[in-house]
């Protein structure tokens, strides 16, 4: 697994070392390149300190050094020089060099040449070639009033000095300054690691703890908001903000699963006890007047309910993976509207509830008829069962452009408006005792999955006493024959 | 004995007041709470079975407002709420029993003569007096090691006498228990049923175990086996 924290740290401390070896590096190359740039100048002071002292007469040249002048050419671990004419003719060496010589490579005039060599005691050094005409000397009488000039000629002929110097000291120098770098560097890696680890920690912190009460959370404590405090860092902000809205829309699920799962139990269990005990009773004295027949109309009569609500289950269901096929067609809402009045008819004859029917001739839309009837039986079956005894039972529609709406309502004193938002949940009913068998509470449920197969909208409000479930759906012009849409809500075009 | 059920599935209702009578009670229904409330706090009870979801008013409520009244009768909740909570929350609130739908009939039957039994103070299913032995779990009786046939309501009396043996048992308490409310039977039925199970218990002998004390009622005398 991939973690923020150990990428974070990881990338941190990859550019971290390399600034800071490319940071040693670069000093090291700086101080590396003025040491060796002062070595050099140090080198070429002497080279041309030797070089003012050759003289040259009558073409001939020579080069007057006293050893107490310049020492180091003397001593152990000494510095070397030789100089040559341009022939190759040696004019001077070193004492140090004895008859051993330095390499020449002839460098043209006023040019310097500087390089690296192994020196005759086997040293590293460095030498610098230089080419130049030695000084002519006039010696001219004082008390003439001349003052002696020194002169370089342009006839004098060309000389080539070499000075070499053992580099020991400067590769020492510059090694110490490598490894100090060096040492800097891994030190300043080994704070950057610490400090990175340190501030990666910091800055994910809102993060762990996020993340140690997301862990904490289980199904009963969805309900417990993330705290969004001033501290929160900006970044977490919508992070926290959206999940306590997930938080609470899953704490909303899990309640209705709940609900739908106490309820569906309940829906089961007390048909399955009146089976039980029905099946039991009449099995314990069979040769009482409760016939077994009676029993088996008593189970029969329990089989249906149970078989109606399994099967309103898995409707649902169905509805809900949009596994129905959408048959479209030209429907006459009144014609609809009165023969699923006749579905419930015997019903409603018993409550005394009447249908008054409310829709012009004529009024088509193109809408699947089937399962619009579905809908309608569904909302007069709940208006016969649950409106004021009695009552009549409004259907109404009406066009409004291409836009249609149909409503159906119920006088009713049972209800009350804080009712309607759950009105089309699972299972819902307004009795908690949940008595009576003839309904399970899934009618509006029904109702509310067939909209939105069919695309319809739905509303349920209550007006003056009365409830009313309004649908509205767009009316479109009739084809000329039925069109199928499979799983689509709309109507065609 | 005496029980009152309060449901509201009228199927269940009617299939348990059948087989209840069937079983020797005497059983009185509600369909809703507010009934079921009246019918306990106006009759004196054995036992109650009690659903919880109620209309009109939850079984809790009923069982909380019979025992803020002071009224006593076991309670056994027959409900098809089964979560742990529910059943605790029934029986802090006074329930003696919780059983949770579907159930077996015969279990219901077990769990009420239990209750019964603890009304009297006796553990054990079966009550021995001298020569006579009451199972009130099989509802059978023996004289002398003879088994003896009884209806239901012979039955019933002497049940009802010999949980209560040594204590004088009113008329009205049999016929209570006997009967269910909108019973037409005769006021004397009680006198009846009485002689008939003497009869029964001492065919032979003059000698009656159960006894008449005038103007009070009948009473069993305790005596050892």
């Amino acid at each position: 697994m991939r973690s923020l924290r150990g990428r974070l740290t990881v990338w941190l401390l990859a550019g971290m070392g390399l600034l800071l070896a490319a940071g040693g590096l670069v000093l090291s190359r700086a101080i590396s390149s003025q040491l060796r740039r002062d070595y050099d100048a140090a080198l070429l002071d002497k080279a041309r300190s030797l070089a003012a002292l050759a003289e040259e007469q009558d073409g001939k040249v020579w080069l007057e050094l006293s050893g107490e002048v310049m020492p180091e050419f003397e001593k152990d671990n000494p510095d070397y020089f030789q100089l040559w004419l341009r022939d190759g003719t040696v004019v001077e060496r070193s004492r140090s060099l004895g008859v051993r010589n330095l390499p020449r490579s002839g460098t043209p005039s006023g040019r310097l040449r500087l390089s690296d060599l192994t020196l005759p005691d086997g040293r590293h050094g460095r030498q610098v070639e230089i080419s130049f005409r030695p000084r002519s000397e006039l010696l001219e009488v004082e008390d003439r009033g001349v003052e002696p000039v020194a002169r370089s000629g342009a006839d004098a002929p060309m000389a080539t000095l070499a000075v070499a110097h053992g580099r020991e000291e400067l590769d020492a120098l510059l090694a110490s300054i490598q490894v100090s770098l060096t040492l800097v560097v891994l030190a300043l890696l080994g704070g950057t690691t610490l400090l990175v680890k340190s501030v990666v920690g910091i800055a994910l912190a809102p993060l762990d703890n996020l993340a140690h009460r997301l862990e904490g959370m289980d199904a009963e404590s969805l309900g417990q908001k993330l705290p969004e405090a001033e501290d929160l860092p900006a970044e977490l902000v919508p992070v926290v903000h959206h999940l306590n809205g997930l938080l609470a829309r899953l704490d909303a699920s899990f309640v209705r699963e709940r609900s739908f799962s106490a309820h569906l139990a309940h829906e089961l269990r007390t048909p399955l006890a009146e089976l039980r005990a029905v099946t039991e009773v009449a099995l314990k004295w069979q040769d009482e007047a409760f016939s077994a027949l009676d029993a088996v109309a008593e189970a029969h009569g329990i089989g249906l309910q149970m078989e109606k609500v399994v099967l309103n289950l898995l409707a649902l269901a169905r509805y809900d993976g949009k596994q129905h096929t959408v048959w479209s067609s030209e429907v006459s809402l009144r014609e609809v509207a009165a023969s699923c009045w006749d579905t419930v008819a015997a019903e409603a004859g018993e409550t005394g509830a009447t249908l008054q029917l409310e829709i012009p001739e004529g009024l088509t839309v193109v809408t699947d008829r089937e399962k619009l009837a579905l809908i309608l039986s569904n909302l007069f079956s709940n208006a016969v069962a649950h409106g004021r005894g009695g009552g009549a039972v409004t259907c109404s529609a009406a066009m409004d452009g291409e836009e249609f709406s149909l409503r159906v309502g119920n006088g009713t004193d049972a209800l009350a408006p804080e009712d309607l938002p759950r009105m089309f949940d699972r299972f819902w009913r307004k009795d908690p005792a949940r008595s009576g068998a003839r309904h399970a509470g899934l009618g509006l449920a029904l109702v509310s999955a067939l909209c939105d197969l069919l695309g319809l909208e739905k509303e349920a409000r209550l007006v003056d006493g009365r409830f009313e479930i309004t649908l509205r759906g767009r009316a479109l012009a009739a084809p000329s024959s039925s069109s199928l849409h499979r799983g689509a809500a709309s109507l065609p075009a | 004995m005496r029980l009152l059920l309060i449901e509201d599935s009228s199927r269940l209702r009617a299939t348990l007041e059948r087989g209840l009578r069937k079983a020797g009670y005497a059983v009185d229904a509600a369909k809703d709470g507010r009934e079921g409330l009246w019918l306990a706090t106006e009759n004196a009870y054995d036992v109650i079975v009690l659903d919880l979801m109620l209309p009109e008013i939850d079984g809790l409520t009923v069982l909380r407002r019979l025992r803020d009244a002071g009224r006593t009768a076991h309670v056994l909740i027959l409900s098809a709420k089964d979560m742990v909570e529910d059943r605790v929350q029934g029986l802090r609130l006074g329930a003696d029993d919780y059983l949770v739908k579907p159930f077996s009939f015969d279990e219901l039957c077990a769990r009420l003569e239990a209750l019964v039994r603890r009304s009297y103070q006796a553990k054990n299913p079966v009550i021995r007096i001298g020569d006579l032995e009451v199972n009130t779990a099989a509802r059978r009786a023996w004289s002398a090691g003879r088994g003896i046939k009884l209806t239901p309501r012979e039955y019933g009396v002497l049940e009802m006498l010999v949980l209560r043996a040594g204590e004088v048992v009113s008329r009205r308490d049999l016929w209570e228990h006997l009967y269910e409310l909108d019973s037409e039977a005769a006021s004397n039925v009680v006198d009846v049923l009485v002689c008939s199970l003497r009869k029964k218990l001492r065919p032979e002998s003059s000698q009656n175990l159960i006894k008449t004390r005038r103007g009070e009622g009948y009473v069993i005398d305790q005596v050892g086996p």
